[in-house]
């Protein structure tokens, strides 16, 4: 098909009516393909490259109701993982041409029946059945099905327009139309006559402002003649007619292609969006789609859903229609790439996908870290503590190939890997004494959580226990979870952000605009913990927690009772039990998609300083894993080792992914998400107290805990600590994971080099007191410093530069003293890396 | 320096050989803790009183029947433990206190009862609150220091009770030697001392130091845990004793029963019938379960208790046994349905256990229309596990009635709670058979979860007790929560009663005073609820005291009342609302005779009538000892409804007398009434004296007055029209008097008499009196009732005060005149002064009044001259 007869083929098949809204439509298009014309040198060299598969979307046609119409997309995949639309340069035939006909590259409904479409593309040849009913009757306008929709589409409906808490200007629709009854009455009766003029619907003020012939402040987002302006019309001319509560739901929706990897700048890719409803149907709703890119440095796209590619780098395209989004992986390569895949090592199956999705973005991973680097970052990540001088020597004397496996080990060993994974779980699980938890609460509830992780419970049982808990909060401290927070909502709102690492806050006063989850979702995860019991146990301080068997969440647009219904599923089948057992029950499932992906998410990042979604517990579609696959496997990984949390922490440090170099090279340079070099990581703010004191030999005294409680242990988050608070340790009064900060401030510099804390326990230490009185000469001092802090030995120039400093000083301990200091100081003292 | 003064007090005290000398003498005597907290039973032991002013200790005052002190000596060179917990000011103010302490040495009868016991220190100048402490079967030792490292235990013999502190961080370790099998029980006794919160934490570590258990806490004893094992091999094993979070202070003190006696924590039934003879099953020990034959008493006890008891020795403490007026029914499984319910017939208790999860026991009874039935499970109470519901359905399954937790058993803060226990009542509708169903709240069940469910008619019930003190930051305090009484003076208190299904009136009793005093009190009127009581000793009295079961009776000796004194100490709060965490309640309250006060108050000729409306000044005498010069403090504390006075009065050490103004409000009921005046002097060391109670009698007024809005220009004259209602007859002239005039307006008294139906005050009003409206105006009405001048309001009105001519026109005098019937009113025909009274000036609104009317007037005659006109 050619670009002139694809013209004259629109034109011939234009209808009166829509003259102008296709004129509309094509301008764009006829500027993208003389931009295309202009890149068609490129697209010819791509072009000679065979493609190695073709797809046809939809990849089942069904078209539904008079003159339906589904446009079609073709994209190649070539045989580097380079994907091409080449819905142009393909030949489309339809076997029998009374059931439907072409109108470019779209299917017009004609006759009911079924048939085949054949795509041919130089000598390939693809062929799909297509099936065409109800042709005989137009598809009637649907109010909650078109109506609403263009509203949407046109913004009118949006938070920062009429879709605001309180409207604007007067007039207020629901978010998204979310509540299509309340808009219909809002629309056609608030001021009787005002919005909409059945006498004269043209005339109709939703048409006048939108058109701009009358002032309005949101300005012209529709012209006369438009698809959009048609459908309206045609709808305040039907007698503004409300099918709200009848009307077909959207079931879902489906975008074509789901993912492509485009190469060049200017390389274009068409969407199509199609919906399926629940009397069965489904139609192309492309138009009526609304799309935003993730990247915009990498990828576009226009109101016509094509994409347009940009700079190198990945974008995802989120699509929403009705109270449904999904979205559309896209890589964008440079036109000329020079990139071979270097052939390195795949400890496991976390390297093998890591690998994986780096091939296709053509970057290479760095190279592996020094034993030197390895060491520290893994003792750290696993225990919260430096490596000690012994420890050090130890490994980097051992010669066995297998040492760092052989470390792990060792560490997962340690009971410091348990305190650090105690404080992970506090965090989330707002471990802090408040108004509805005393002291010896919570150190049930934090004696509960060490418990389990040193018993290695895994993660599945833990998370079962606190949802499910009953009993008092010291008799059974799990309990302790449904007072950290009481508010019925929002306990199910951090359930859902703990345990599946999804918001869901968005969705308490309107469907939520970035993801799927509705009103409906919201009220009905709710649910489940309508029947939270509190009373006051024998000893007042406690609380019992236990199942009412009573109340009920109510949607608070009809104020409608909320059955429990599953997130993103069924409705729960409850008799007398008690609801948060089938909650718990749910949520641990191996069936669960979100729970095993969010736990090893979580595990993953603590070990990468980012999620592979991130933030954590951000789980959205529009906020898609880096890795999908890699995800997917680590969840799986996690359930077939029965959510044991140690086999998957030494997957992850055993990988060579892990391990890596926080050296980047030419290729990954850029790359901060996809895991190909290791990043460099602040020292969260309690390990960090803790290795200053490891480093100083000191220790430190902490409110309300024994003298030797290091700060990682800490129970009670409401502790307060300067130089912890200073350093963004979580005060757990959220469950967000964005408590803990990580990113530097002057504060922390300041109190480093001035702050009581490094100054104080130098002194306090005695370490260089010690080593002096011991006979040591100041380098062997020096040396024990360096490996004390840094895990290293010193450079040649930094030992020259020490040497040069303590030569002709009467009292060498000032300057070891210095150098201690400056060690503590040092970016690679306060960064894991 | 303040101790070193009082020590040398003391020792010159001892030295005369007379254990109270006058000099030392001190007057409410505090008591903080019983030390160590236990004694043993069938031997001789010491228990150590702690406290201030408590040197002249004369007697302990027991509730229940064993005791024999044999010695009261003070301890002289006693330190009170520092108190980490207390910070700031508070620890400020406790340094200033000098604490002492006594030691009792006392013989515990071989059958005293084991568990919790009160008692009360009586001193010569008071009695003390009432403390806690334990009677056990094992002797005790005390628990020495360094025994903190499990490789260094204290070595303890088997069955002894340790008496021992948890200092900041400590840990206490003892050791003992056990055979293979053997019984190794241990029970800790901590936060149940009532003394300081403490949570103690207990662990048993086998010979290899290995932990084999913990226990911090239990079901049976709340915060105190417990710990029972067979012991897998012979050897030495540990127990070890630490603060739950690893904290703990000097007042962290416990005790810690360590022995092979049996521990079970449930006996079943849980209750029996007074008087009979019971067989009940101990449940819960490691050994297994026994059964005991038990004697019931044949009156009520509070505290009865079953303590089991096997070859290896007696449980620590006791399990609480309800004492009820009717026999036993069982339930008979499988009873989990309505149609299997166990069938019973009333009145009587049932009991079962909660055996599995998932259990729900049901009873069927039947029941008469009319039947009101209180229906009190028993569960928490007698430490079962279980957390009861009830329901009730009648026959055709409909749940007439549900309750979890059964709340106070009065609408009263410090009235018995039920806590987790269910209760309802039942008013039977129709006659009929219903079922009660019974289930744990959580659905658990287990082999200690024992309930009794008692069933019976519904009581009159009178609770007798006496208002806290009115310090509200004194929340452990029971302070005036006792009675005494100094030889030749009074004491007075007020006694507080709440009812259930009672309204007539209440006659307080209070039998078995100790000699030489006595209670004066008026009768509780039908429906109210304080009374003041007036205690009186003799000058003779003996220093003495007894602990006095004050009640109230019913008027009508025919008509039952149920219920008893309570006085609920509030032994420990925690956080979170400074809820309560051990209370200690009794039933008696100690009335003792204290060494004569250096003062005494009286009344002055006392008046007997207080008119509502009305006020009268009501003077006190202070007769002070010579030398006595301190300050007292005077508060009326017990006054009717509506009438008010001053706060408290001070009396300055020169002064020997004081006034109290009273006044009641119109409202205040006519009712006879007593009051007291209550005297303190002293700071810590607190004297008190009441008066001797005056009766007096609010009465209903003579007169009241309607007084009409008058309006008077600057520098003019008005009148005031009061119009009045005679509402009890009086003889002779009253006066009234105007009150409550503006500046420079004066009024002269007018005089009248019985039937006198309109007074007229006359005002004359200063030419600088303030222009605008008063509403203060009062009519007051002296009655001379055979040389009692009784006063009171009878009427309130206001002035209205316009700007007049220039002032020069001096104020008239004043003259009131009276209107009665002998002398009808000027020109005052309906009772209501007329528009054209003389010189009065109208208000604005009164003349366009008069202007339509004068109007409409003519419009009529117009008309009327119309209609006449042919």
């Amino acid at each position: 098909m050619t670009l002139a007869s694809r013209h004259s083929l629109k034109f011939a098949f234009c209808t009166a009516a829509i003259a102008v809204a296709v004129v509309a439509m094509a301008a764009p298009e006829e500027n993208a393909d003389r931009e295309a014309a202009a890149n068609s040198d490129k697209a010819d060299s791509i072009a000679e490259q065979p493609p190695v598969a073709i797809a046809v979307y939809p990849p089942a046609l069904k078209l539904y109701g008079a003159s339906a119409r589904q446009p079609l997309v073709v994209q190649a995949t070539l045989a580097d993982g380079v994907t091409r639309d080449i819905t142009d340069e393909v030949t489309i035939e339809i076997s029998n041409s009374r059931i439907a006909h072409l109108d470019g590259d779209t299917l017009v409904a004609d006759k009911d029946g079924s048939t085949e479409v054949s795509i041919l593309y130089r000598r390939q040849r693809e062929s799909i059945p297509l099936v065409v009913e109800g042709a005989g009757t137009a598809r009637p306008l649907s109010y909650r099905n078109d109506v609403i929709p263009t509203l949407s589409k046109l913004g009118c409906n949006a938070g920062a327009c009429h879709g605001a808490s309180r409207g604007k200007d007067g007039f207020n629709l629901s978010l998204l139309g979310y509540d299509p009854v309340g808009d219909h009455f809002r629309l056609t009766e608030q001021i009787s006559g005002r919005r909409v003029n059945l006498a004269l619907p043209a005339e109709s003020l939703l048409l006048e402002k939108t058109t701009g012939k009358v002032p309005h402040t949101g300005g012209v987002s529709l012209a006369e003649g438009d698809r959009h302006y048609a459908t309206l019309l045609e709808w305040i001319s039907a007698g503004v007619p409300n099918d709200s509560t009848e009307a077909a739901r959207v079931d879902k929706i489906e975008v074509f292609p789901a993912s492509a990897v485009l190469q060049g700048e200017g390389e274009r890719q068409r969407l199509r969006v199609l919906a399926t409803y629940s009397d069965g149907t489904c139609r192309d709703v492309t138009r009526l789609a609304r799309f935003e890119t993730s990247n915009e440095f990498s990828a576009t796209i226009d109101d016509q859903a094509v994409i347009t590619a940009h700079g190198r780098g990945e974008a995802f395209l989120s699509v929403h229609f009705d109270v449904h989004t999904i979205g559309c992986h896209l890589i964008v390569l440079p036109a000329e790439l020079d990139f071979e895949w270097p052939e390195v090592d795949e400890a496991n199956y976390i390297d093998t996908l890591v690998h994986n999705k780096l091939r296709r973005l053509r970057i290479s991973p760095s190279a592996v870290s020094s034993d030197e680097e390895f060491l520290r970052r893994v003792t750290l990540d696993l225990t919260g503590r430096l490596p000690t001088p012994e420890e050090f020597e130890q490994f980097i004397a051992d010669t066995n190939s297998d040492k760092r496996q052989a470390l792990i080990d060792k560490l997962l060993a340690r009971p410091e890997f348990t305190d650090i994974w105690v404080m992970k779980w506090a965090d989330l699980l707002q471990m802090r004494t408040g108004p509805k938890i005393g002291r010896k609460s919570l150190m049930r509830y934090h004696g509960w959580l060490k418990e389990q992780v040193t018993a290695e419970v895994p993660l599945d049982q833990m998370a079962h226990d606190l949802l499910a808990a009953n009993g008092g909060t010291f008799s059974n401290a799990a309990t302790n979870y449904y007072q950290s927070e009481t508010e019925t909502l929002k306990t199910a709102e951090n359930a859902a952000q703990v345990f599946l690492g999804m918001r869901l806050q968005c969705a308490q006063c309107h469907n939520h605009v970035f993801d799927r989850w509705t009103m409906e979702d919201y009220y009905g995860f709710a649910a489940f913990f309508a029947h939270v019991g509190r009373k006051p146990g024998e000893d007042p301080r406690e609380t019992m927690i236990y199942n009412k068997g009573q109340g009920e969440t109510k949607h608070p647009v009809d104020r409608r009772p909320m059955a429990p219904r599953f997130l993103g599923g069924e409705l729960a089948e409850i008799e007398d039990e008690d609801r948060r057992e089938v909650l718990a029950n749910w949520v641990v499932s191996k069936n669960n998609p979100y729970f095993a992906r969010h736990m090893a998410n979580t595990v993953w990042a603590h070990f990468f300083g980012q999620g592979i979604v991130d933030p954590v517990d951000d789980v959205r579609i529009s906020n898609p894993p880096v890795n999908p696959q890699l995800l997917d496997e680590l969840a799986r990984r996690l359930i077939e080792y029965d959510f044991q949390l140690k086999p998957l922490v030494r997957d992850i440090c055993n990988s060579r992914t892990y391990q890596l170099s926080v050296v980047p090279n030419e290729t990954n340079v850029a790359d901060k998400r996809n895991f190909s070099h290791a990043s460099l990581r602040r020292v969260p703010a309690a390990v960090m107290l803790d290795v200053i004191s490891q480093a100083t030999n000191t220790s430190d005294k902490f409110k309300d805990v024994p003298p030797g409680t290091r700060a990682v242990q800490i129970a009670d988050g409401a502790t307060t600590n300067y130089f912890m608070a200073t350093f963004g340790r979580s005060a757990r009064e959220t469950v967000c994971t964005c408590e803990t900060r990580r990113e530097p401030n002057l504060s922390q510099a300041l109190h480093l080099i001035n702050g009581a804390t490094v100054q104080h326990k130098i002194k306090q230490g005695r370490i260089i007191q010690d080593m002096r009185q011991a006979n040591k000469s100041p380098g062997e001092i020096v040396d024990h410093l360096y490996i004390r802090c840094l895990s290293r030995l010193p450079s040649s120039a930094e030992r020259a530069a020490i040497e040069e400093e303590l030569s002709g000083k009467d009292r060498p301990q000032m300057v070891l003293r210095d150098v201690f200091w400056a060690l503590l100081n040092s970016k690679e003292f306060l960064f894991n890396h | 320096m303040r101790r070193r003064k009082a020590i040398a007090l003391i020792l010159l005290a001892s030295v005369t050989s007379v254990l109270v000398p006058t000099l030392a003498q001190a007057y409410s005597p505090r008591v903080n803790r019983i030390l160590p907290g236990g004694i043993q039973r069938g031997a001789v032991g010491q228990l150590i009183f702690e406290g201030e002013r408590l040197h002249d200790a004369q007697e302990i005052l027991f509730f229940d029947p064993g005791f024999e002190v044999l010695k009261i000596e003070p301890i002289l060179d006693y330190v009170m433990p520092e108190d980490e917990t207390i910070k700031g000011d508070e620890a400020k103010k406790r340094k200033e206190i000098e604490f002492q302490a006594v030691r009792a040495t006392i013989r515990v009868a071989e059958d005293c009862r084991l568990g919790e016991h009160v008692a009360h220190l009586r001193t010569a100048g008071g009695v003390s609150e009432f403390r806690t402490f334990f009677v056990e079967s094992m002797p005790g030792v005390h628990e020495r220091e360094p025994n903190n490292d499990m490789a260094a235990p204290q070595a303890i013999d088997l069955n002894v009770v340790v008496a021992g502190v948890i200092k900041n961080a400590d840990e206490d370790c003892f050791a003992v030697e056990m055979k293979r099998g053997q019984r190794l029980s241990v029970e800790v006794v901590a936060m149940r001392l009532g003394t300081h919160m403490f949570d103690a934490h207990i662990a048993v570590h086998d010979p290899q130091k290995k932990e084999i258990a913990s226990a911090k806490g239990s079901p049976f004893g709340v915060q105190d845990g417990i710990i029972s094992l067979i012991v897998p091999e012979e050897g030495r094993y540990i127990v070890k004793v630490r603060e739950d979070s690893g904290g703990g202070t000097s007042m962290s003190t416990y005790r810690l029963h360590v022995g092979t006696f049996p521990r079970p924590t449930a006996v079943y039934p849980a209750g029996g019938k007074l008087g009979e003879s019971v067989s009940v099953r101990s449940i819960g020990d490691v050994s297994g379960d026994f059964e005991q034959q038990l004697n019931l008493p044949s009156k009520y006890r509070p505290d009865f208790g079953v303590s089991p008891r096997d070859s290896g020795g007696t449980a620590a403490t006791p399990i609480p046994f309800r004492l009820f007026d009717h026999g036993n029914a069982f339930e008979q499984e499988p009873n989990n349905k309505p149609e299997s319910a166990t069938a019973v017939s009333l009145p009587l208790a049932f009991n079962g256990i909660i055996e599995e999860k998932g259990d729900v026991d049901c009873f069927r009874f039947a029941a008469k229309k009319g039947q009101k039935l209180e229906v009190e499970c028993y569960a928490k109470r007698v430490r079962s596990e279980l957390d009861p519901v009830m329901q009730l359905f009648d026959s055709q399954g409909n749940m007439l009635l549900e309750n979890d937790d059964g709340g106070p058993v009065t609408e009263n803060a410090d009235a018995e709670v039920r806590g987790a226990d269910s209760y309802f009542r039942f008013e039977v509708q129709e006659d009929g058979e219903y079922v009660l169903r019974v289930r744990d709240l959580m659905g658990r069940g287990g082999p200690t979860f024992v309930y009794r469910v008692e069933l019976s008619p519904v009581k009159p019930w009178l609770l007798v007790r006496l208002p806290k003190a009115e310090d509200p930051n004194d929340l452990y305090g029971q302070y005036r929560q006792q009675i005494f009484v100094a030889r030749g003076n009074y004491f007075a208190c007020i006694v507080g009663a709440r009812r259930k299904d009672h309204r007539g009136p209440v006659i307080l009793e209070a039998p078995g005073l100790p000699e030489g005093v006595m209670m004066h009190t008026m009768t509780m009127p039908a429906g109210g609820g304080r009374v003041p009581a007036v205690f009186q000793a003799a000058e003779d009295a003996p220093l003495s005291g007894a602990l006095v079961p004050l009640y109230g009776r019913d008027a009508d000796p025919s008509v039952p009342l149920h219920g008893a004194f309570r006085n609920q100490a509030d032994l420990l709060r925690g956080r979170p609302g400074l809820a309560l965490l051990k209370i200690k309640a009794v039933d008696r309250i100690p009335v003792v005779v204290i060494e004569k006060l250096p003062f005494r108050l009286e009344f002055e000729k006392p008046k007997i009538t207080l008119l509502r409306g009305g006020n009268m000044d009501l003077k006190v005498l202070v007769h002070r000892d010579p030398g006595f010069e301190d300050e007292i403090v005077l508060t009326m504390p017990f006054l009717p409804r509506n009438v008010g006075t001053t706060a408290n009065v001070k009396v300055a050490g020169d002064q020997t007398e004081a006034t109290f103004p009273l006044s009641a409000k119109e409202n205040t009921a006519p009712l006879p009434w007593q009051l007291f005046v209550l005297g303190s002097s002293g700071k810590r060391d607190l004297k008190w004296a009441s008066t001797p109670p005056l009766p007096i009698q609010i009465a209903r007024r003579f007169v009241t007055a309607e007084l009409q809005e008058a309006t008077a220009k600057q520098g003019e004259q008005a009148k005031v029209f009061a119009m009045l209602k005679h509402v009890t007859e009086f003889q002779g002239r009253a006066t009234a008097t105007l009150s409550g005039l503006p500046a420079g307006v004066t009024a002269a008294p007018v005089e009248f008499t019985a039937g006198t139906k309109q007074i007229v005050f006359q005002l004359s009003v200063d030419g600088t009196s303030p222009v605008g409206k008063h509403a203060s105006l009062q009519c007051n009405v002296t009655v001379d009732r055979e040389g009692e001048l009784l006063t009171a309001i009878a009427g309130k009105g206001q002035l209205r005060i316009e700007a007049g001519a220039p002032a020069n026109s001096a104020p008239l005098v004043a003259k009131g005149e009276a209107q009665d019937d002998s002398a009808p009113a000027e020109a005052s025909e309906t009772d209501f002064p007329s528009e054209e009274t003389e010189g009065q000036v109208l208000s604005r609104l009164e003349r366009l009044r008069q202007d339509a009317r004068r109007r409409a007037e003519e419009r009529l005659s117009k008309s009327q001259a119309e209609l006449k006109s042919p």
